[in-house]
């Protein structure tokens, strides 16, 4: 008996369960000058191009000059992107011009953009008509927005739209959403009737091109961002290169339309396209 | 060990084998259970403010894929365990909603409450956990075969033990006769006995006190019966007197001695029932074929000698 007894308290399994790190938030990898204790801090809101990019910087014979590693962090939730603009830890951000600007960070930090995303277009959007800008038209309607406040299309341009027409948003039936995919979700499900996003090409499949309103023209592209406190353009060349390669690798169309801002040639970096079109 | 007994003896061990080790492992499971629930809370407390929760106040949709991502993260971590999460929300879920292998724990942080829903697994008769029964079914067989074998042992010294002083001994059966209550018996079984009347019982001891000291002697129905045999049986017959079982002058044994033979022949029969090789020595020989009166025929007990007869109250 006192076997069988022994039996089962053995067999049962009540080993300490060991997590490792659940939520990761960053990558680091080092450059082949391991003995250099200089960091290259890379920030930007996809775990994917955090990875690819620290790969690729940690590869270049540039960076290898001066940092012996890179770090890159993805931000896991909105307030992320803000602590790393705002107190400038980043060496290399993408970031949106808007949050860059709420900072100051371009004049503070003497962050320079690099590399640009096309600029672009609000939308509201409905699945069974053209929506129409006025007061009447969205007091009885369901609304879809992005929970995150960061966001222009989304979130900040929709509700200076309703502000516009005189509407006490705590009038509305809004719906948050996490991600414009999840907003698009939410339309094509019917549990909203309108939604507040940018247009893309295949958008086509699941909604009407007809049915969309613009709500304001040329939204200043996402933008990548190098912390210049020195003059190193042999990094900011290094750096816009490999920007450039890899937005050609992106699935989506939007994110393969980049604008270089520098002209390297000859060992020298010339600022090419002035900040003019906010 | 009877067979029933056998079957007994190994469904009582076997029975009680398993239902200890299956309270044993209730008894482990749901302690490991507990421990782990806390393991399992401490590392989703910790990770909580990296986990996109959707938040009332900050009209935050929260983001379900990272959450569901997070808890299949965790779940890899879980397989040995019986427990899993699944589901981790900052709303309120009714118990309604819940499966019967579902419970739910609360986190209380400043920003509200934060659900863990758990599920268990309480499946006590796992692939390793058979094997287990199995094992004891091997070892219910072998201990009850060894109990068998001590039994057998035991009741096979005993019988030994019970054999033996006889067989050191021999002691071969023995016809008793007691004179002072008229019975014949023999030694095995001293309770069994049978009474006869004076004269057979007479005749009987006479024959047998004749034939031990004549053991060539014919004895025939034609003739008459030898005077000495009639001289013993008197003997007895006044022994008998002696004790007091008569007061009627002696018979005459030449009369019906066929009746008187045949007296102390159903006597011997039923004393000797059991023993029937026995009646080789002690009873006078029947005519077989040959009829009673045929000259060839003798009632005198040939084998007496090899007998053992012995005589209470001479």
């Amino acid at each position: 008996m006192v076997f069988a007894w022994m039996c089962g308290q053995l067999i049962v399994n009540d080993d300490e369960l060991v997590f490792p790190i659940l939520i990761e938030t960053s990558t680091v990898c080092s450059t082949s000058a391991t003995a250099n204790d200089n960091e290259l801090i890379v920030f930007t809101p996809s775990k994917n191009i955090a990875t690819e990019l620290s790969q690729k910087l940690c590869d270049d014979s540039v960076v290898a000059k001066q940092y012996g590693s890179v770090i890159g962090y993805w931000g896991y939730k909105t307030s992320d992107s803000l602590e790393f603009v705002g107190k400038g830890i980043a060496d290399l951000i993408l970031a949106k011009n808007n949050i860059m600007t709420a900072f100051k960070a371009e004049s503070t930090y003497n962050y320079m953009p690099v590399v640009g995303f096309s600029d672009y277009t609000a939308f509201f959007i409905s699945s069974k008509e053209k929506p129409i800008i006025s007061k009447s038209y969205f007091l009885d309607k369901k609304i879809g927005l992005l929970d995150y406040p960061t966001s222009r299309s989304g979130h900040i341009l929709p509700k200076q739209v309703f502000k516009d027409l005189a509407i006490n948003i705590a009038n509305l039936n809004i719906t948050y959403a996490s991600s414009h995919n999840e907003l698009r979700d939410l339309l094509a499900n019917g549990k909203v009737d309108i939604i507040a996003s940018f247009w893309k090409e295949s958008d086509k499949d699941r909604f009407s091109k007809n049915y969309i309103t613009p709500l304001s023209n040329n939204i200043t592209g996402t933008r990548w961002y190098l912390k210049m406190q020195q003059n190193n353009t042999d990094l900011l060349c290094s750096v816009q290169n490999h920007l450039m390669n890899m937005s050609k690798g992106q699935a989506l169309h939007y994110y393969q339309n980049v604008t270089a801002f520098w002209l390297c040639e000859n060992n020298t970096a010339v600022f090419k396209v002035g900040e003019n079109n906010e | 060990m009877s067979r029933r007994k056998f079957l007994l003896t190994f469904s009582c061990i076997f029975l009680i084998l398993s239902f200890v080790f299956y309270i044993s492992v209730v008894n482990k499971t749901e302690r490991a259970t507990k421990q782990q629930k806390a393991q399992i809370e401490k590392q989703i407390a910790l990770d909580l403010t990296l986990l996109d929760l959707p938040n009332e106040l900050y009209k935050h949709a929260g983001n379900k894929e990272a959450v569901v991502a997070y808890i299949d993260s965790l779940n890899s971590y879980l397989k040995t365990s019986n427990l899993k999460v699944d589901n981790i929300t900052s709303g309120l879920i009714s118990e309604n909603e819940l499966k019967k292998t579902q419970f739910t724990s609360r986190l209380a942080t400043s920003e509200g409450p934060v659900i863990i829903v758990f599920s268990i697994n309480e499946h006590y008769f796992t692939p390793k956990n058979k094997m287990f029964f199995l094992f004891f079914l091997l070892i219910s067989l072998f201990v009850t075969v060894w109990l068998k074998v001590v039994e057998s042992k035991k009741s096979s010294v005993n019988l030994n033990k019970s054999i033996n002083p006889v067989a050191s001994t021999p002691m071969p059966l023995a016809l008793i006769i007691d004179l002072r209550n008229k019975t014949l018996s023999h030694s095995y079984d001293k309770e069994q006995s049978v009474q006869l009347a004076n004269k057979p019982l007479c005749f009987y001891l006479a024959l047998v006190e004749y034939c031990s000291a004549n053991s060539e002697v014919t004895l025939n129905h034609n003739k008459n019966v030898p005077d000495e045999l009639i001289e013993l049986a008197n003997k007895y017959f006044y022994r008998l007197t002696e004790l007091g079982h008569t007061i009627r002058k002696r018979p005459n044994f030449n009369n019906s001695l066929e009746k008187t033979l045949s007296e102390i022949r159903a006597g011997l029969d039923e004393v000797l029932n059991e023993y029937p090789e026995e009646k080789e020595i002690y009873y006078p020989p029947k005519a077989y074929g040959e009829g009673s009166r045929s000259r060839l025929h003798s009632y005198g007990l040939i084998n007496i000698a090899k007998g053992n007869i012995e005589i209470i109250g001479k």
